[in-house]
């Protein structure tokens, strides 16, 4: 829990967007450890043990309060073709996330789908490996590089569309 | 130049490292040259970035709540009811060797009154077992007349 109890806090934090949220499912998936201790295979991660319990335990609460998990990436999330719309690289984005970058990301990760965004956090954030990814959210490596880059092309038109509406 | 342009899925695939050494390689070689592709890559590796950062400026303490509500249920789990103890005692596995325990020590403990241990010492047994030993040395002024030299022989 000293080890793992951040990350796994701030991970949950990063698909809920809700810190009550956030507590609950990091304690939830904490008991479950304990409880599961023994199922424990030594020589495996366990963070990647860990933060699948946590996204088990999110398309749960999002399948108990919705009635059904949005599997399916709507239409509209088609990739975007490189070079269109303006270039991230050429923002200076450290000097603006602070105070200019953080909300539209904000906003932008609020409307992903609950996998898109599970998927980029793990990726970018979190660096797993394709191959972890796919344990974690059980799927094959080939569906986590297609969800991935139908995830990536979502967010870039997201944040672009936010930055330009914000004052 | 390598004119075969990676695909805008092998340089995420590149970006996060999970190409083939080979296709590594070669994506790499390309993006020193490719203008195009390199502004491409530096879009993706932003766009990480960007996710990053955010991430970092986001970033929270554990509430001790949640600590101290998993180490509540962890003791829990750790230590059962009584009765479930109780009954756990009474297993075979514990039982066995409990039982052979016991009697190993039940026996060193019975046994131990007659071997083992300082007997405890009776001083008067020792001051009396003396002044009988004295009162019969030979040689001693409180020691009798030995019956060789008493009158009964110079009679006899």
């Amino acid at each position: 829990m000293e080890r793992y109890g951040k990350a796994t806090y701030n991970f949950a934090y990063r698909l809920t967007r809700n810190e009550s949220d956030a507590s609950d499912l990091t304690q939830e998936a904490f008991i479950r450890v304990f409880r599961a201790w023994r199922s424990f295979k030594p020589g495996t991660s366990f963070r990647s043990w860990i933060y699948r319990i946590v996204t088990n335990l999110h398309r749960d609460e999002l399948r108990r309060r919705k009635g059904r998990y949005q599997e399916e990436i709507p239409e509209a999330n088609e990739p975007q073709q490189f070079g269109s719309g303006r270039p991230l690289a050429v923002q200076p984005i450290e000097e603006y996330m602070e105070g200019y970058l953080s909300e539209p990301v904000s906003k932008a990760l609020s409307e992903l789908t609950a996998e898109q965004r599970e998927i980029v956090m793990l990726a970018d954030v979190e660096d797993f490996s394709y191959q972890e990814i796919g344990e974690i959210v059980g799927c094959s490596v080939g569906t986590v590089r297609s969800r991935l880059h139908r995830a990536r092309g979502q967010l870039r038109k997201l944040v672009t569309r936010h930055i330009k509406s914000s004052p | 130049m390598n004119q075969t342009h990676p695909t805008p899925e092998q340089l995420v695939e590149y970006l996060h490292g999970e190409l083939p050494p080979p296709r590594d390689a070669v994506v790499h070689a390309h993006l020193a040259e490719c203008t195009a592709c390199a502004r491409a890559y530096e879009a993706e590796a932003a766009l990480s970035e960007l996710l990053r950062a955010h991430a970092r400026s986001e970033e929270r303490e554990l509430p001790y709540r949640v600590v101290a509500a998993v180490r509540d249920a962890a003791a829990e789990t750790v230590a059962p009811p009584a009765w479930e103890r109780i009954r756990s005692a009474f297993r075979p596995v514990v039982l066995i060797p409990a039982a052979a325990a016991l009697a190993v020590a039940l026996y060193f403990g019975m046994s131990g009154r007659h071997w083992g241990g300082a007997t405890p010492i009776n001083a008067a047994y020792y001051v009396n077992n003396h002044a009988a030993l004295q009162a019969t040395t030979p040689f001693s002024e409180d020691a009798p007349i030995p019956a060789t030299l008493t009158s009964d022989d110079q009679t006899r």
